[in-house]
């Protein structure tokens, strides 16, 4: 996902899908932006829908800058400036990653897409292959923070 | 016959083996720690690992460290050398003491049932915890340690029913394991993806080391287990059994209880920090008491120079080997721990308890 969105993941070339990494490691690679997928163990219901606080976002997004936490990540770009994004499991697996692949290429090239609007292109989506009217779907939060 | 003198002789000859075993065993730990602090997924060697050490040892000296090297070595690899080298030492001095404190040669944390409380804690902070995010670390950490308290508290319990035995603390021990695992089993059934969560707990890891952890942990051990080392002569004359032991003048119930309770604090300290580690209190022991004997004034502190040398090792080769991927510490112990037990285990042509 990440390449697809024009970026360049630290470790593209990993031989386990979801490996568990030496933080000293990530510190060197310097990434200059972070991006967390989070389900349940983040909100309750593990979906982006029907949430409109955003606060166990904030809260875990707030637990990967904090130095205490994981000491040494104040050297990281990304932690440095802000950049560390979340984005729930509704659109980082399944056909809706297309969705995912949105928010990254925008989180990665602000100014090239700065037309594309990820959360309508979410809604028509929605109302194209689902059929789902968009006032229907209430409110959601699929990516935290959406944008700077 | 062999006359006092010669007595005194042979056993002036088998304590300087014990002794230049020890020295043998620190000098073999101080060069492990040096490697390990020298060796990591970064590309930071032994001269950046050193220089950003001397720079916080002479803090005057005006030594220029990167803010990345500051972080690499001082905040995550030096602080995870020092966890494994205090958790080895804890679990091998608890793994000693129960063995020794209870004769029976398959005791450790785990069979004692306090890893599985542990365990019990840490998931039901896991999977319940959801919502209280950011105190979530913390919960789960004391969730741990209280659970693991709580467990021996209930095996001593069940035990003192029918008096403190070995057999009734095992039996104890065992059936209490068995509860907890279940009602791990039980959560992890429910849980959603709290799972993966739940079993990287289980496997155990230091990868979170921090100072913050060995603030905690340093403390404990430098009590706990010079304590520990104090009860040396009545673990020993326990060995010949309890009515041996208490003919010559050993109080059993007291050494017992206080011992099982040192060791509970100091693996209970350290598990809820780094999740199940088993094998260590457990083999450990046993390698150096086929190596040096059974008598507790030694074997206790080599014990705990053996504990420290297998995690630190498994730990650094963990971190190493698939670099930057890290395998959970608890596989690379066993890989490393048990041909090294198995050849001891062959090899010895004297009995391997006592």
């Amino acid at each position: 996902m990440c390449l697809r969105a024009g970026g360049d993941n630290i470790y593209a070339d990993s031989p386990v899908e979801y490996p568990e990494v030496d933080p000293e490691w990530v510190i060197e690679q310097q990434p200059d932006i972070i991006v967390k997928a989070v389900g349940n163990e983040v909100i309750p219901s593990g979906s982006g829908y029907g949430i409109t606080d955003a606060s166990p976002l904030k809260a875990k997004r707030d637990e990967i800058m904090n130095p205490d936490i994981r000491p040494g990540w104040d050297t990281i770009p990304a932690i440095k400036e802000g950049k560390v994004y979340l984005m729930t499991t509704d659109i980082y697996t399944g056909p809706r990653a297309t969705i995912g692949v949105l928010y990254m290429a925008k989180w990665f090239h602000p100014v090239e897409f700065s037309d594309i609007d990820p959360a309508k292109v979410h809604q028509e989506w929605l109302q194209k292959f689902h059929g789902i009217d968009p006032e229907l779907t209430g409110s959601f939060i699929f990516a935290y923070p959406e944008f700077d | 016959m062999a006359t006092a003198t010669e007595v005194k002789e042979l056993y002036g000859r088998l304590t300087r083996r014990k002794v230049l075993f020890i020295s043998l065993l620190v000098v073999a730990l101080i060069l492990l720690a040096i490697g390990a602090t020298s060796i990591g997924s970064s590309s930071l060697g032994f001269g950046d690992a050193a220089r950003v050490i001397a720079s916080k040892v002479f803090p005057f000296a005006h030594i220029h460290i990167s803010s990345v090297e500051n972080a690499i070595i001082w905040h995550i690899r030096f602080p995870r050398v020092i966890l494994a080298l205090l958790a080895g030492v804890g679990f091998a001095a608890s793994g000693t003491a129960m063995q020794g404190v209870l004769r029976n040669p398959l005791v450790s944390p785990y069979t004692l049932g306090l890893s599985s409380g542990a365990a019990f804690g840490a998931a039901l902070a896991i999977v319940t915890g959801v919502g209280v995010v950011g105190s979530g670390n913390y919960l789960i950490i004391l969730n741990a340690f209280i659970f693991a308290l709580l467990t021996m508290a209930l095996v001593y319990g069940i035990a003192r029913i029918r008096g403190i035995t070995p057999e009734t603390m095992i039996l104890a021990g065992i059936a209490v394991t068995y509860l907890f695992m279940a009602g791990v089993s039980l959560l992890e059934y429910t849980a959603g993806e709290e799972l993966a969560t739940i079993v990287y707990w289980i496997m155990g890891s230091l990868t979170a080391a921090s100072w913050h952890q060995i603030y905690f942990v340093l403390p404990v051990v430098l009590i706990c287990v010079p304590l520990m080392m104090r009860y040396a002569w009545d673990l020993n004359v326990m060995g010949a059994g309890d009515e041996v032991a208490t003919s010559l003048g050993t109080n059993v119930k007291r050494v017992r209880v206080i011992c099982l309770t040192l060791a509970t604090i100091v693996t209970a300290t350290i598990i809820s920090f780094t999740g199940i580690i088993g094998f260590i209190g457990l083999v450990a022991p046993h390698i150096t008491r086929m190596i040096i004997g059974g008598d507790h004034r030694f074997l206790l502190p080599c014990s705990c120079l053996v504990g420290a040398i297998i995690l630190l090792s498994a730990d650094t080769l963990a971190r190493t080997i698939i670099a930057p991927t890290m395998i959970p510490v608890g596989i690379m112990t066993a890989f490393l721990g048990v041909p090294f037990f198995i050849f001891l285990l062959v090899r010895k042509r004297r009995g391997f308890w006592q």
